[in-house]
């Protein structure tokens, strides 16, 4: 019995081998470069900021820049690279750095630096692939209102670490579309706070592309397309990352996401819910805001999601309107992230529950196909009031993006 | 029957076991008792935000000799650097005032010794403020501060 399987492998593996070899490779690369940059300006009339009493959990008001170049190069019929530069808040990045090694539609194998398959809204993160100026809430990397108070969304998006996925594509037919990814990347990380309880992000940045940690976190995602003809599809997906985040790798986290998209003719209407189960260290409860539980006293619960439709207003304009928001649950840590202090030095804002809400309509004008003028208008709503004694605040983005 | 029942009780089991696995506990708030420690505002104050207390001025973060008790003449004097710093730390200060309520307490009671060495455990065991605190005060100012 156990002999026949081997046999099956071998016999697999080797019918693997020669369809590869059998294909004859491309002589000539092939390169495809292509980019984008949006410039933004974000008004907050009643913002903090706007009364000169800024804080930690205030936001990038003003002018923001996000711009990206790629290049892309297929260097045979089965291999192909994709390197990719953005600038934003925080610098230039190095978004992705990869190959592609691409055995059949079913099997390719993807190690570098990349984005792992987590939701849908990741694959539209670039600014040029999204109506609105920011992302939605539980992807936000830092345009939001009170970004410190939250330490950004759910799972800030792009996400980019350095590992190996395995990913695939099953066509059933003319009908449906069977997508997997399985993956062990560098995951999340903080490794300067004394007692880390959430997130480091800027440790994902440069220069601290270099890993310590022990154990990759791993993820999977699947997903499942139906098309009802050439103007109907429709997506349903499920996606997990689990990993730990400190130096001795003992917290863990775990992130858990589903998204629902279904476009008809060129109304699209999206949804996606994000929940971030994290542990944060213990040993030294005086830096919390509550004392410490001696039952499930160990992590906080933080879920986000949205939903928004886009719906054309004619050949040159389109609409979007959008609903989102976080729920955050759990002790709360008085230690500003990534300051590397054991002793609090602020009071956070932020109570055993906290939630934030905003509605967006925004309005996207092509003055060319390749150059669109954003304008969104935003109603935040929080449970807390921010230092002017506001729960609610207005935002409103103004922006240009090109994209070639 | 059985295996519908199995089924159920499965099923239970994972929704209860689930909603337990993203239901974080957290128990009260420490700068509930009563001591004001510069409000919930946003704004970054630096390591004195917390600032001094009603409850601690008199005694002193400051260490200034300002009282007759004993114990505090001989904190203030020997263990400056830990008094202040579990008064310039909400959970300390807090807990210091259990820690009073706590003696208090044990004073009306027929055992008073294990009674008092039990507050003064469960005091030093609350964090690193705590337990560097009682160090001092055990070093310098047992007889003092009736440390056991």
């Amino acid at each position: 019995m156990w002999s026949t399987r081997v046999f099956f492998l071998v016999l697999i593996l080797v019918a693997l081998l020669a369809s590869i070899t059998s294909r004859s490779a491309r002589a000539a690369e092939e390169y495809n470069f292509a980019g984008s940059a949006q410039a933004d300006y974000f008004l907050v009339p009643n913002g903090p900021r706007a009364e000169q009493t800024p804080g930690p959990g205030t936001t990038f008001q003003g002018f923001t820049m996000e711009a990206g170049l790629k290049v892309a190069v297929d260097i045979s019929e089965h291999l192909s690279a994709n390197v990719k530069a953005c600038y934003g808040c925080h610098g230039l990045e190095l978004d992705m750095a990869y190959f592609d090694y691409r055995v059949v539609d079913e099997f390719n194998l993807r190690a570098g630096r990349f984005s792992p398959t987590f939701g849908a809204f990741n694959l539209r993160h670039d600014p040029a692939n999204h109506m609105l100026s920011d992302k939605p809430l539980p992807y936000d990397m830092g345009r939001m209102l009170r970004k410190g108070d939250w330490n950004n969304g759910v799972l800030p998006s792009p996400f980019p670490s350095n590992g190996v996925e395995l990913d695939g594509t099953h066509w059933l037919g003319n009908l449906a579309q069977f997508d997997y990814a399985l993956y062990a990347v560098t995951g999340f990380r903080n490794t300067i706070d004394p007692n880390p309880a959430d997130f480091n992000f800027q440790e994902s940045h440069l220069p601290y592309f270099v890993d310590t940690a022990t154990r990759p976190a791993t993820g999977a995602r699947l997903a499942l397309t139906v098309r009802g003809g050439a103007a109907v599809d429709s997506t349903l997906g499920a996606s997990a990352m689990l990993g730990t985040y400190d130096a001795k790798s003992n917290l863990t986290y775990a992130i858990g996401g589903a998204d629902f998209s279904l476009r008809v003719k060129r109304t699209a209407f999206r949804a996606e819910y994000l929940i971030r189960r994290q542990q944060f260290d213990r040993n030294n409860p005086d830096i919390f805001k509550y004392s410490l539980a001696a039952d499930n006293g160990d992590f906080f619960v933080k879920q986000g999601a949205f939903a928004e439709i886009e719906q054309p207003l004619g050949s040159s304009l389109d609409s979007t309107l959008r609903v989102d928001g976080m729920w955050r649950r759990g002790n709360v840590s008085d230690i500003v992230v990534g300051s590397a202090s054991s002793v609090p030095t602020t009071v956070s804002p932020l109570t055993y529950q906290s939630y934030v809400l905003r509605e967006t309509l925004g309005l996207e004008f092509a003055l060319e196909r390749n150059f669109r003028l954003k304008g969104s208008a935003e109603l935040w709503q929080f449970s807390y009031a921010d230092s002017l004694g506001n729960k609610e605040a207005l935002g409103f983005h103004f922006g240009a993006v090109g994209s070639f | 029957m059985t295996w519908s029942r199995f089924a159920l009780g499965f099923i239970a089991l994972a929704i209860s076991t689930g909603c337990s696995f993203v239901d974080p506990h957290a128990g009260a708030s420490q700068t509930e008792c009563g001591i004001a420690f510069g409000g919930s505002g946003q704004t970054s104050g630096g390591s004195s935000y917390y600032g001094s207390t009603a409850h601690a001025t008199a005694a002193g973060p400051s260490c200034a000799l300002t009282t007759d008790n004993p114990c505090d003449q001989c904190e203030t004097t020997h263990c400056c650097a830990t008094r202040s710093a579990c008064y310039g730390d909400p959970s300390c200060a807090c807990a210091d005032e259990t820690l009073d309520e706590c003696l208090d307490d044990a004073e009306m009671s027929a055992n008073e010794a294990a009674e008092q060495s039990q507050c003064w455990n469960a005091f030093s065991t609350r964090g690193a403020a705590e337990q560097a605190r009682v160090a001092c005060q055990r070093a310098w100012c047992q007889s003092e501060c009736e440390v056991p």
